[in-house]
């Protein structure tokens, strides 16, 4: 098996990092700041990479399928004509470019918003067919949803009684339980970055 | 023949989904095209932001940092730009720095409907761009604004913009200002708890009962929530905008969710009722 | 050596919960293992995927939209550990498998993670690159490319395990309408959590996702760590029962301490 592939130099070079980023993060030590900004720098260096990654990943699956005419093929090629436009505007006219501020602000920032607003929809939906009062539990969430929606709503501000009730629920309940919630997931980090950092968490390391 | 398919509560059941969606689009063009002109009352985590911008004396340094997709720019925009004009207004200076690709030609943008009120860039407000990395870069800039940024977002080197001479890190700040539509945790641990620099919250309405806890705490001073958020704030400031017109079009979107989640139940409790 | 300031008592109280941790670890090392309630959720993972073979449908798994170099890294982790195990019960039933990934950086993970799988349970030749697919590093983006993958590719399983923001309530409809079982959790982002619990079959929350792996695993040391998390809870509660009475009382030295 190639010395790539051996679980130990990820678990080493994991925890290396792990244990440097939180000696750093208690101590003041000259060495170890200037250690660990490197690990960052690297990291972010390395992330900003894994993008070339991603688009050699769309690139193989969406070419595949326009060579084997598979269906919508004609969907993917539209994928890369427009991957490959912003990518050459990007690089060689900047983010400055006429051409890239065009597309910008006509397509993407227009496409984008149009995405989140198709959420209006789906809520609409989810609201009419998953909100059920099976229990009591699902009650209160049904309750707690109403309340909020209508705090949420400027409307709902002149309902007598509804921004009293509705805070009390937001910051009383809500807070106590998302506190709660927020404890046991920081403990669950930490649990999980122990296993990650001694190898004993597995999942993502090659066998 | 099964008479139970002709009864309404099981063609209520089986609705189309295309006609919720419809009625969702109806309730949100007719308030957009033709104002209803609702109420809309200040809410106290709005108030409590306003008052602590208002508090800051003129030539204080005020960081506001991005990190919404351009997805989501359009629900924080209002605020973004009411909180601007206040700044500009009280002659704040305003360094503005991105956690995200987008939002640096995003804010651009924004500040072409921004009354800057003669104020100059490099000397009254600067854009540094966008710095990847999230945490990482948070806890870089905050602790060596000098040793993370080298140029601004139009590649002027920060040594020759006049407003970055006296800030070299996070302490140098009065506020720090984060218009975010993702976790407020980072920020908090990198600006709040490490520094104790005040920050106030423009965060996406799905965010708030996320942050609820960081505002109870007093972790953060403020939150201005989503278009509501901005509209109040565009009345504080009493310059009412974009956020103002669009508020009509939130009320009537959440009455349609509420009474479409009632019936739905009411449809499920008939179908269940008529099974017996 | 200095401590930097505030971090004194943070510092000692990790040291009690990471000890904890390492205790109970060594612990299941020498066969004492601790008890772990079982997760409705995880147990599900093997009914989906046993309902989408027999459906002659196919598992869309999706290990959150969060990348590594953030504070979502450990939420993402933990989701590729979980696709780990769904990827080796597709590979010894024969079902198709489709990753959707939203950040570059968790590609090699999951290509790792499925193809380890596959290779775990004989079937290397089986594993084909495109059952990882990078869909775009735009949140919306990866939410339509995958509830565009629902729709096309027959998904009877939706397991969606990591960071969710803004589009779960969207994956999770269409998910519903594609009439896939789905398993959903979600433990930094809670405001998601009510749309999953009413739209998903199964729902995991806060540190159920990050345990998800070690619960999965079997593997008694893994299970030891968990044991010990209690440890921190425990010392959570008690601090906040004696902060309490001690507001109460108008006594700040543990706040004073606390912030040392």
């Amino acid at each position: 098996m190639s010395i790539f592939k051996r679980r130990e130099i990820p678990v080493i070079i994991t925890a290396f990092s792990g244990f440097l980023m939180v000696i750093e993060y208690f101590f003041t030590i000259p060495l170890v700041a200037s250690i660990s900004t490197g690990i960052r720098e690297w990291a972010s260096l390395i992330a900003a990479f894994a993008v070339g990654l991603g688009a050699t990943n769309l690139g193989i699956i969406h070419a595949s399928r326009v060579r084997h005419r598979r269906e919508n093929w004609y969907l993917s090629a539209w994928l890369l004509f427009v991957m490959v436009l912003m990518i050459i505007v990007g690089i060689f006219g900047t983010t400055k470019h006429p051409l890239y501020d065009f597309l910008f602000a006509n397509v993407y920032s227009t496409v984008g918003p149009t995405m989140w607003g198709l959420l209006a929809f789906y809520l609409a939906s989810a609201s009419f067919r998953a909100l059920r009062v099976r229990s009591l539990e699902s009650l209160l969430l049904l309750i707690s949803a109403i309340l909020l929606m209508l705090l949420s709503a400027p409307i709902g501000g002149i309902i007598p009684g509804v921004t009293v009730v509705a805070n009390w629920v937001q910051n009383v309940p809500n807070t106590a339980g998302m506190r709660g919630i927020l404890l046991g997931t920081a403990l669950g980090a930490i649990g999980l970055s122990i296993r990650t950092l001694l190898g004993y968490e597995k999942g993502y390391l090659p066998e | 023949m099964d008479e139970t398919k002709n009864k309404p509560s099981e063609k209520m059941a089986k609705l189309d989904a295309r006609i919720i969606y419809l009625a969702m689009f109806i309730a949100l063009l007719i308030p957009i095209l033709r104002p209803l002109g609702l109420p809309l009352p200040i809410s106290d985590m709005t108030r409590k932001a306003y008052e602590y911008v208002d508090s800051l004396p003129s030539g204080s340094k005020v960081l506001l940092a991005l990190h919404v997709s351009v997805g989501l720019w359009p629900e924080v925009e209002p605020g973004t730009i009411a909180i601007l004009s206040h700044l500009f207004s009280k002659s704040i200076k305003v360094v503005i720095i991105s956690w995200g690709a987008d939002e640096p030609v995003l804010v651009e943008s924004t500040l072409t409907k921004v009354d800057k009120m003669g104020k100059q860039y490099g000397v009254d407000w600067v854009n540094l761009g966008y710095y990847a990395g999230m945490e990482t870069a948070m806890a870089a800039f905050a602790k060596d604004v000098h040793g993370l940024v080298k140029r601004d977002f139009y590649g002027t080197p920060i040594e020759n913009l006049p407003i970055m001479k006296d800030i070299k890190s996070a302490k140098d700040f009065n506020l720090v200002i984060y218009d975010t539509a993702s976790d407020i945790a980072p920020m908090i641990r990198q600006f709040v708890a490490a520094y104790g620099i005040p920050m106030v919250a423009f965060c996406t309405i799905g965010w708030v009962p996320s942050f609820m806890p960081y505002l109870t705490a007093g972790q953060i001073v403020g939150m201005v929530p989503g278009i509501r958020g901005g509209a109040e704030y565009e009345l504080l400031i009493k310059r009412p905008g974009s956020g103002a017109t669009t508020t009509d079009a939130l009320s009537l979107g959440f009455i349609l969710l509420i009474v479409l989640s009632i019936l739905g139940n009411v449809i499920w409790y008939s179908r269940k009722i008529g099974m017996r | 050596m200095v401590f930097k300031e505030g971090r004194i008592a943070t510092f000692f109280a990790l040291v009690i919960v990471v000890g904890a941790i390492l205790y109970f670890i060594n612990r299941a090392k020498i066969g004492k293992i601790s008890k772990i309630r079982k997760i409705p959720g995880l147990i599900a993972i093997e009914e989906a995927v046993g309902r989408a073979t027999e459906m002659g449908g196919s598992v869309l798994f999706i290990p959150g939209i969060g990348g590594l170099t953030t504070v979502e890294g450990p939420e993402t982790l933990a989701g590729i550990s979980v696709l780990n195990y769904t990827a080796k019960l597709c590979a010894r039933l024969g079902t198709k498998i489709v990753a959707a990934i939203r950040m570059p950086e968790v590609i090699p993970l999951a290509e790792e993670a499925i193809s380890t799988a596959f290779r775990m349970e004989g079937k290397f030749e089986e594993y084909r690159p495109d059952m990882v697919r990078y869909l775009s590093s735009d949140q919306w983006g990866i939410a339509t490319g995958a509830m565009g993958i629902m729709q096309r590719e027959r998904v009877k399983a939706n397991i969606m395990l990591g960071f969710f923001a803004g589009e779960a309530l969207a994956l999770a409809e269409a998910g519903a309408v594609a009439g896939a079982i789905q398993i959903a959790g979600t433990a930094t982002n809670t405001t998601q959590l009510p749309w999953f619990a009413s739209i998903c079959d199964y729902c995991l929350f806060g540190e159920e996702v990050y345990v998800a792996g070690a619960v999965l695993s079997e593997d008694p040391i893994q299970l030891g760590s968990i044991a010990g998390q209690d440890v921190g809870k425990f010392m959570a509660i008690c601090l906040i029962t004696i902060g309490i009475l001690m507001y109460l009382l108008k006594v700040d030295w543990l706040i004073r301490l606390l912030k040392i």
